[in-house]
């Protein structure tokens, strides 16, 4: 009898443990957890920002091959150079129609991709830069406001003394369309 | 600024001179509103120097001697005289080609970005120029982004929630049940004693187990159905990495960028507008402030230097190497393969806020996972959520065929198929 109930008692009490130990182990915020079946949750074929270890570096995303264009880019045969930049102002045209639409979404691209450095109202004065942490751009109403078209796409397209380039990560269509807003700031 | 102020005060001592002989004797009202006068113009000269240098200059020009598109201007009105600096203001081109052996030397040290001409009076020149030689303290900084930390609010210290192992409640009821357990052997105990002296002596035979049967079994009961517990969340659980939080490479801060800089989730994760994957940006797009951000008030310094180190980019001549590291993120959230989720269908269609899924990821200093992203959650959502019709011509026909269906109804996703199996998992 004594040894039938301390036989189950170590039972139960080895099953309590092992449940407890199987509880505590999902708690921990830097381990993501289990997967069941991970074939069915890691996909086969690689995904953007992924590894492969046949490319250099192993990286999945990669520079496009030489002599190609992406999809809903152009190829922009101004250089990055003075002499593009002026060619660029005096030749290029805005290929987008003006309409409210258009301005309207320039105006969220332009929020979303400006206004923190030259401010919602293009006067230089944007978040980062009231911060103190960024030196301010001109103005658009001011310094900027006979600036072409074509010189703004261009600066857009390959960056201008200390603005980055940001024609990988607004397409040209995005581009015009942010600029027909900047013709706004401009009062033009 | 010194000559005109020169200018200026032989001007006012005209000024006492004349008043001195026409009256006899000095008036005291005109020369000390003069007085003020130019002292009010002289602080104007200068606040109009400094306007005027962020509007044309502070893009290229640091006050400091930090070099950035072009050389720092510490020290500049020493350096140089000030018709050298007028000739190269004006027009540097034209300078550089007239042969000044200092104006070339800079042209090539600054790879040949040539400073664009300024169409500025003398005047405006000196202005700037008086403003450079003697900016305020505060604007000096500020100017340099090395005022981050006084301006910037202190940013938290990352603190991950470590409880480790088993999660507080566990811990609790382990304490509380081995304090019965306690308890428990010490009223046996006395109650052993009471028995002894009572019988004199005789106690039922047996170990401690065997003597307390009632009450191990009890707390092992319990502590069965405690693990019972435990195992069944922890079966519920897998597969979802709901508050996932891993390590990162770099210490970057969602709440610095966001929430103090008000820079805009698009303006990184571009791919969310338009693609299936919201995407880690480039380092590229890092470098669009941090070619000049470079320093941080706490962590930054050593953070920033990762995204150069990445890039193979020599901070000293500006210049990008040809031996770049990717930098290896850990991905946070992972939904399974077998579903389908695309970012543009939500975001730009679906007009969701990122903070719908994401949390209030403007508030984390690290990333984490904020929702399970089970198929229940996405159902959910899916059950309630609206569908923004207003301003869609494109859809007219079917968004008033579907309100003719549901008279009066709320039209959620799932009315218009947003829980058919085949929208997610194909």
């Amino acid at each position: 009898m004594q040894t039938h109930f301390q036989l189950t008692i170590t039972k139960t009490a080895s099953l309590a443990l092992l449940l407890a130990a199987f509880s505590s182990c999902n708690n921990d915020p830097r381990h993501p957890g289990y997967e069941f079946m991970p074939d069915m949750y890691r996909s086969p074929s690689y995904e953007v920002n992924s590894y492969n270890e046949n490319f250099k570096n192993g990286q999945v995303n990669m520079q496009p091959v030489k002599g190609t264009v992406a999809q809903n880019h152009e190829v922009y045969l101004y250089p990055n150079t003075i002499e593009g930049y002026e060619a660029a102002g005096t030749e290029l045209k805005n290929p987008i129609e003006k309409s409210e639409i258009v301005l309207e979404e320039g105006k969220v691209l332009y929020n979303d991709f400006c206004s923190h450095c030259h401010g919602e109202k293009g006067e230089g004065n944007g978040t980062i830069v009231d911060l103190g942490k960024f030196p301010p751009p001109p103005s658009f109403s001011n310094q900027l406001k006979e600036l072409p078209d074509g010189k703004m796409y261009h600066s857009i397209t390959y960056g201008k003394n200390l603005m980055g380039p940001h024609g990988l990560i607004l397409s040209p269509e995005e581009r015009w369309k942010i600029i027909h807003h900047l013709n706004k700031l401009q009062g033009k | 600024m010194i000559l005109d102020k020169n200018k200026k005060d032989n001007n006012y001592m005209k000024e006492l001179v004349k008043c001195f002989l026409s009256h006899g004797k000095i008036n005291v009202v005109k020369p000390v509103l003069f007085a003020a006068l130019c002292l009010i113009s002289a602080v104007t000269f200068s606040q109009e120097g400094e306007k005027l240098f962020k509007q044309n200059c502070a893009s290229c020009h640091a006050l400091t001697d930090k070099k950035m598109v072009g050389p720092g201007l510490k020290g500049i009105t020493e350096k140089r005289s000030e018709e050298w600096l007028l000739k190269w203001t004006k027009n540097s081109a034209e300078f550089i080609s007239s042969g000044d052996a200092d104006a070339k030397a800079i042209f090539e040290e600054f790879n040949k970005i040539p400073m664009p001409p300024f169409a500025l009076s003398d005047d405006e020149i000196k202005a700037i120029f008086s403003y450079v030689k003697s900016p305020d303290q505060k604007t000096a900084q500020a100017a340099t982004g090395n005022a981050a930390a006084t301006v910037t609010t202190a940013v938290n210290e990352p603190t991950p929630e470590t409880t480790g192992g088993m999660n507080l409640t566990s811990i609790i009821i382990l304490i509380v049940v081995g304090l019965m357990l306690i308890l428990a052997l010490i009223v046996r105990a006395n109650a052993n004693k009471i028995i002894q002296n009572q019988t004199g002596g005789v106690v039922a035979s047996g170990g401690i187990l065997a003597n307390n049967k009632k009450i191990f079994a009890v707390l092992f009961i319990v502590l069965a159905l405690f693990g019972l517990k435990g195992l069944w969340d922890t079966l519920f659980n897998i597969g979802v990495a709901q508050g996932y939080q891993p390590v990162q490479p770099i210490k970057f801060s969602h709440k610095v960028h966001v929430a103090q800089n008000k820079i805009s989730c698009n303006y990184c994760h571009t791919g969310a507008r338009n693609g299936k994957v919201a995407g880690i940006p480039p380092a590229s797009t890092c470098m669009n402030c941090h070619k000049y951000v470079s320093e941080g008030p706490l962590t930054g310094t050593v953070e920033i230097a990762k995204i150069y180190k990445a890039l193979d980019y020599n901070t000293e001549t500006q210049t990008y190497g040809n031996n770049p590291q990717p930098i290896e993120w850990v991905r946070v959230h992972n939904l399974p393969d077998h579903a389908y989720f695309n970012h543009a269908q939500h975001v730009s269609v679906g007009k969701v806020e990122c903070q719908t899924c994401h949390g209030p990821i403007q508030e984390m200093d690290e990333a984490k996972q904020f929702s399970p992203l089970t198929m229940g959650w996405c159902v959910e959502c899916h059950r309630t959520t609206e569908v923004k019709m207003e301003g869609n011509s494109y859809y007219t026909k079917l968004h008033d065929k579907l309100r003719n269906k549901y008279k009066g109804q709320p039209i959620t996703v799932d009315k218009m198929g947003g829980l058919d199996c085949s929208k997610c998992h194909y």
